[in-house]
């Protein structure tokens, strides 16, 4: 039962809401987490996802950018880059914490959540909104951003290759 | 994981797969599955006892919650009643693709918990 999961963040709040909650499955029901990280060229400046696993240490999450010249071929970029690493990685479940307004709870209303259902057969979890997470500080290189405490129990990853 | 996981039910094959998958990550948790069935006139007594069957086959305490009232709104107020951990919803197959309906895009725009399309 959902046992390889793909979970795709940004460095929004929800993506360290739905990081914890990816790790609190993957101990329990003993899943393996594939993270993909996700970034709009367009808008934001990149900063690197890095996670925190107790098994193999820091990881860097596999990048994956969309540049599309406007909101709606973001958004297609952003569904089959999903889309495609949930295929590449054999995912039975993919995760998603982005923030909201790609998800459309505001201006695109429902149009990622709608393309992604459409695009995948692989079941869709919006992670909770809001979680309490402690960021830990002192030996990160600047770039990189925490997503969450490190588990306490062993989380499993997959190796991550360089590209979707 | 999941003390209560809350799911919207239909008539469906979505509806039946949402509930299976319902069950079975509250029953891997040892908590509760409640099974929502919104209706307009009478309840569907059938189809509750249909469901809360095929959520038994996997050892899990069921609660049923028929409801007069709009399936989204039914949903959302069994989560908030039952302090939800996942909310499990079924997403509608329409020739090959699935698609999302009304139903679980409402859910989502109203709950802060975890919801699952199936």
């Amino acid at each position: 039962m959902y046992r390889k999961i793909l979970v795709a963040l940004d460095g929004s709040d929800a993506a360290r809401a739905a990081f914890v909650f990816a790790s609190d499955w993957a101990r329990h029901f003993d899943s393996v987490l594939w993270f993909i990280q996700l970034t709009d060229e367009s808008h934001r400046p990149r900063r690197e996802i890095v996670t925190d696993v107790s098994r193999r240490g820091r990881q860097r999450a596999n990048h994956f950018s969309v540049s599309g010249a406007t909101q709606g071929q973001r958004n297609q970029q952003l569904v089959s880059g999903i889309a495609e690493a949930a295929l590449t990685f054999g995912a039975d479940m993919i995760i998603v914490g982005l923030d909201a307004r790609r998800l459309g709870r505001a201006r695109f209303a429902g149009s990622v959540r709608e393309q992604l259902t459409a695009a995948t057969n692989v079941p869709v979890l919006m992670a909770p909104k809001h979680c309490v997470v402690r960021i830990p500080t002192g030996d990160r290189p600047e770039s990189a951003i925490a997503l969450g405490p490190a588990p306490r129990g062993p989380v499993r990853t997959d190796t991550v290759p360089a590209h979707v | 994981m999941f003390d209560n996981v809350v799911v919207g039910a239909s008539r469906s094959g979505a509806g039946a797969r949402a509930v299976r998958r319902a069950a079975e990550l509250a029953g891997a948790s040892g908590g509760t599955v409640h099974i929502v069935t919104a209706f307009e006139e009478e309840p569907e007594e059938a189809l509750v006892a249909q469901l809360r069957s095929l959520a038994s086959e996997v050892q899990v305490r069921v609660r049923s919650h028929p409801l007069r009232s709009d399936p989204v709104e039914a949903i959302t107020r069994v989560a908030a009643q039952e302090q939800a951990d996942l909310i499990v919803v079924g997403s509608q197959d329409a020739g090959g693709s699935r698609r999302l309906s009304s139903v679980p895009q409402g859910v989502m725009d109203r709950v802060e918990c975890a919801v699952l399309v199936v």
